[in-house]
């Protein structure tokens, strides 16, 4: 392998890691937090794509598109967290379970009833078309916005939890909410933003993946395999966990795929059996 | 005056009735201990106060206003702090930002409460930077007590607070509650008897979910055979 070849390799890499992050890291912030699995974030991720693509077209604006559809996205899984989630907590898992498959039941018809069931492609705006030359490689402008809009996401969340009393407060309720409650906090409503923010977030990894996959109802389901392996591999309720195997299983697939294709569908497995032999509560996950 | 008043409590938890008729006063300014066996009901009576776990009947007067119906994040803000049993530093946070969390108003702990922990906990100046993680079972509880400090609340209601502790951490919490309770009213739920004895103002004694006697320490301290019946002392 050529070293140019190698830099291409990485970068596609670390760009695929990149949409993994932004595809798990809503789900991995709010099971940190509220021990919910929420099944319907991959249904999330499918309309924010649709309702993100949808209102480009709308106001002629790729910026705006981006975030109204991913704030949008987070009322709706704030406004669940508020009628439904808050009914089911300490309670039966199977009821989460139950709740949260109805729901991509009824994410999934409502997006058939409005823009229907067929493949929409989705063309990319001029200014993220063509490529560029990176050590002597075309790289595709797209990958590059990715690392952009990751880099900024991680950021992002990153100043969030840690250099903020929000933070604090969510980093504290991970570890004992009755605790958080008994200083004068009220939870529910740090729950509520939580859900918010990672209903945003898949908002977020919904937009990026319509540039990538086109439009289909079946495109959020079908990444939710991945979201579970890498909160698995990341190690349950931890988001930093989460955000680090999102990258291993970018870096993974790409390589695999390089070097022996024929296993490349089965590389977040191979991952996932590799890191849970070694940790089987997951990389930052706790024994 | 009293600053705390429970008239006739009953708590149930996972269906069981624990507290059955609770009925306490504590006097403003003074430091009231709470006794009892291991399971009478003394922790549930604190959590009960703080509206953890709730009262399913009866009134918690603070200041002469009703407080059982209140949400549990509510009851702070009246100024009231918890010091817990098992102490609850969050690991994943550094001293400091255990600290921080506890501030109700403004966005830092305002400098002379900070002092004022300082003086009475002295060793914490060399902790702020640790993680909650990091810190001894003593280190623990100090920052547990200080972090009920930072609002200059009027009512502090602490859990056990030298269980566990060896003999020289014990002193020095004593003389730091001697100190705190200048300041503020104290119930303390508390197992080490002559550790009680020696700071208590009053006395409350629980047994199967009720308060069985309560008087002034010193009542206590020279009546020998209501230690042996009630405390097994």
């Amino acid at each position: 392998m050529t070293s140019q070849l190698f830099v291409n390799i990485l970068l596609s890499a670390l760009s695929l890691g990149v949409i993994y992050f932004l595809l798990s890291s809503g789900f991995a912030l709010v099971f940190s937090l509220l021990r919910v699995s929420n099944f319907s974030h991959g249904s999330l991720i499918m309309w924010g794509a649709y309702l993100g693509i949808y209102l480009v077209k709308a106001l002629s604006s790729f910026s705006l598109g981006l975030i109204i559809s991913a704030v949008m996205i987070g009322i709706i899984l704030a406004l669940v967290e508020f009628f439904l989630f808050r009914r089911l907590y300490g309670g039966n898992p199977l009821f989460e379970l139950l709740l949260t498959f109805g729901l991509i039941y009824i994410l999934d018809e409502a997006v058939k009833l409005v823009w229907g069931a067929a493949i929409i492609t989705v063309d990319k705006p001029s200014f993220l078309q063509g490529t560029v030359m990176i050590y002597g490689e075309p790289f595709a402008i797209l990958r590059l916005y990715i690392f952009g809009l990751g880099a900024f996401v991680c950021a992002g969340l990153y100043f969030l939890l840690n250099k903020t009393k929000l933070g604090l407060i969510i980093t504290a309720g991970i570890e004992n909410k009755e605790m958080v409650r008994a200083l004068g906090i009220n939870i529910n409503r740090v729950f509520t933003f939580v859900c918010w923010l990672g209903g945003f977030l898949a908002g977020i990894a919904g937009f990026v993946l319509a540039y990538f996959n086109g439009l289909s109802p079946e495109m959020g389901t079908n990444q939710l395999l991945n979201v579970l392996v890498i909160v698995v591999v990341g190690g349950l309720g931890s988001f930093m966990g989460a955000a680090i195997a999102a990258v291993i299983m970018g870096l993974a697939e790409a390589f695999i795929g390089f070097y022996l294709p024929e296993l490349a569908v089965l590389s977040s497995f191979i991952v996932m059996f590799i890191v849970l032999s070694i940790k089987p509560s997951g990389l930052l996950g706790e024994e | 005056m009293n600053i705390l008043e429970m008239h006739n409590i009953h708590t149930y938890m996972a269906g069981f009735h624990i507290l059955e008729g609770v009925n306490l006063t504590a006097e403003h300014g003074k430091l009231t201990i709470l006794l009892g066996r291991n399971g009478s009901g003394k922790t549930t009576t604190i959590k009960t106060i703080m509206g953890l776990t709730p009262a399913r009947s009866g009134e918690i007067l603070f200041q002469g206003r009703p407080i059982q119906k209140l949400h549990d994040f509510e009851i702070p803000w009246l100024g009231i702090s918890l010091v817990p049993e098992g102490r609850d530093v969050f690991s994943q946070l550094t001293v400091e930002e255990n600290l921080l969390i506890a501030v109700r108003k403004g966005k830092k702990v305002p400098k002379q409460r900070l002092d004022y922990i300082v003086d009475i906990f002295p060793p914490m100046k060399n902790l702020f930077k640790k993680k909650g993680r990091n810190l001894s079972g003593g280190e623990k509880q100090m920052v547990a007590v200080a972090r009920a400090l930072v609002n200059e609340d009027k009512l502090l209601l602490i859990d056990e607070p030298t269980k566990g502790l060896a003999p020289i951490m014990v002193e020095s919490m004593r003389l730091a509650l001697a100190e705190i309770k200048k300041n503020a009213t104290i119930i303390l739920v508390e197992q080490n008897f002559e550790f009680a004895g020696s700071i208590a103002d009053d006395f409350l004694i629980m047994e199967h979910g009720k308060i069985v006697c309560s008087g002034e320490i010193g009542d206590l301290i020279n009546n020998r055979e209501m230690q042996h019946m009630y405390l097994g002392v």
